[in-house]
């Protein structure tokens, strides 16, 4: 049957959209480290698997072929139609149960929904395959197919199985009292490991009022580090503390100043992506357009 | 002193060359010298203003609306000039002439606010790179556009040649200026990629446009279907550049800056 893959895309698209209206959403947090991992580990194993010895079956083929490519693009396209005219809610927040037919189907949450989780780890898998078959067969430009594809699937995974080692805390931090006490965006409470304490806070105005730059000089541990935006600190491995806002209502003497916790071990991966694809773009516009006829069956 | 006061003494020079430049490019069969210096002389008197704007200011000009649309007019200018002397396509001169005096008339008829601030969020040196590079890459896209639609009216098999060169160097600016965004955003907000509605309306954009580079990988697809996505990928991509400031699922975007 000549459409058997974009009708079992449609078909899986919709069953996850029933899941989705019944269990709600995908349960994000729960994969979090070390499930992610090992997950990842194994998902890549049975993918090397399966295109070494089952190349030539019905699945491996549908995972390599250019068909592929355009259908999962069509439908994230889609998704990300819904995302980009629907008003979503933070996923940080979600609906919880209840809530209209069309609410049930996620289109409120749809970054943490079934279908699109499901459409992400198709295009994710789809991406491992092409350049396990790039890295072995691929002619031409071959080193720019694999930094573009190779980038783009590691800024995904990054994004996707990092996702639920993600942790994001506000801070108040005050003058004169060190504190630990972080909240995560649904108000719960968690202690910092180390302690907060602001020394100074200077904020420069334009004439017409508005604060043109601001930053915070702020103790963690007793140790003095300067924060302003656009220049967050980094306390340890995979965890940064942004300045994000401060007492504005106070005039000149400030007293106290916000400070944001971001803890994302996986943006290593990401940013190792996202350069390759940054080389990748220079490559593109360096070497133009592939040649036709050449490189036909290896897209 | 320039400033936005005196824009129109800029624009009226300006048009006069670009538009002297698009008719003489018409009227010729082989490349005309004579369009390319005209069109030459009309973006420099552009890029004076600009760069006038940018020491009154004391900051690039690149926030507001009306700042943007200035650097589309003149990247749009460089790049049918690109694809006419590359190409020798004649009419493409007065088309991109025409796109970037409609954004030029634009900032006549509705000037932004256009005060100095420039608000702590944006200080930073992803801002200069992010937004130009975005800025040419819409104006290639621009002109990508514009052929697609004169393709689907009259095509010729040399128009995809063309589209996949413009759609291969606009792609890779698109490229380089999502991903400066990411890296930008990280630095300010915390997150590469946080699905604010302009990065949304941006992967959207950018997908589609990935969309033609692999279906043109592809036999057999018509020529109907490539002019079609390079169209809806344009105008995806106007609604990524200003567009999201009027939907419903904008409000609270950490992207809109211009009412400050």
């Amino acid at each position: 049957m000549k459409h058997l893959d974009i009708i079992s895309i449609g078909v899986s698209v919709f069953l996850l959209f029933a899941v989705q209206y019944i269990a709600g959403g995908f349960p994000v947090t729960f994969f979090s480290f070390p499930l992610n991992i090992i997950l990842v580990l194994l998902w890549l194993l049975a993918l090397w698997v399966l295109y070494k010895d089952y190349r030539h079956t019905r699945f491996c083929r549908f995972l390599l072929s250019l068909r592929t490519t355009v259908i999962t693009f069509v439908m994230f396209i889609l998704l990300c139609l819904v995302i980009g005219l629907v008003p979503q809610h933070s996923a940080m927040m979600p609906m919880g149960e209840g809530g209209t037919f069309w609410e049930r189907l996620g289109i409120h949450e749809m970054t943490t929904s079934w279908p699109f989780l499901f459409i992400l780890l198709l295009l994710q898998s789809h991406l491992a395959m092409i350049t396990f078959r790039g890295i072995r067969n691929r002619k031409g430009i071959r080193w720019r197919f694999l930094t573009s594809h190779l980038g783009l699937w590691l800024a995904l995974l990054g994004g996707f199985w990092g996702s639920a080692d993600t942790r994001m805390y506000r801070v108040p931090v005050y003058k004169e009292q060190p504190g630990r006490m972080a909240y995560a965006a649904d108000g719960r409470v968690h202690y910092l490991d180390y302690e907060l304490e602001l020394l100074r806070f200077e904020v420069d105005y334009y004439d017409n009022g508005m604060p043109s730059t601001y930053q915070a000089d702020v103790a963690v541990d007793g140790q003095e580090v300067i924060l302003k935006v656009n220049e967050p600190h980094s306390i340890r491995f995979g965890e940064d503390l942004y300045l994000t806002g401060y007492d504005m209502h106070a005039g000149d003497e400030i007293r106290y100043c916000v400070l944001q916790v971001v803890r994302q071990p996986w943006k290593y991966v990401q940013l190792t992506g996202i350069i390759m694809m940054l080389l990748s773009a220079v490559a593109l516009f360096v070497k133009g357009p592939i040649k036709r006829g050449k490189d036909d069956q290896l897209g | 002193m320039i400033s936005w006061d005196n824009f129109e003494y800029f624009v009226a020079p300006a048009a006069l060359c670009w538009i002297a430049g698009a008719v003489l490019s018409v009227r010729q069969a082989t490349r005309s010298r004579a369009a390319l210096w005209t069109t030459v002389a009309g973006t420099l008197i552009f890029a004076v203003f600009i760069a006038g704007l940018w020491i009154m200011l004391s900051r690039p000009p690149l926030r507001t609306m009306g700042e943007t649309r200035l650097w589309y007019s003149f990247f749009l200018s460089i790049s049918g000039l690109i694809t006419y002397w590359r190409w020798r396509y004649r009419w493409v001169l007065p088309f991109t002439t025409l796109l970037a005096l409609v954004f030029c008339m634009i900032n006549i008829l509705k000037p932004e606010i256009h005060d100095q601030s420039l608000m702590p969020a944006l200080q930073s040196p992803w801002f200069i790179p992010h937004v130009t590079v975005y800025m040419f890459s819409y104006s290639v896209l621009g002109c990508s556009f514009i052929l697609s639609c004169i393709g689907l009216y009259r095509h010729k098999p040399e128009y995809l040649d063309t589209l996949d060169q413009l759609v291969y160097v606009g792609l890779a600016f698109l490229t380089l200026g999502m991903l400066s965004g990411a890296v930008w955003a990280k630095d300010a907000w915390g997150n590469y990629w946080s699905w604010d509605p302009k990065e949304t309306w941006a992967a959207i954009t950018w997908f589609g446009y990935l969309l033609y580079v692999h279906l043109r990988l592809m036999s057999g697809v018509s020529h109907r279907k490539l002019y079609w996505i390079l169209i809806l990928s344009f105008l995806t991509l106007q609604i990524c550049w200003y567009g999201v400031n009027y939907l419903p699922s904008a409000q609270g975007s950490v992207h809109v800056y211009s009412q400050a």
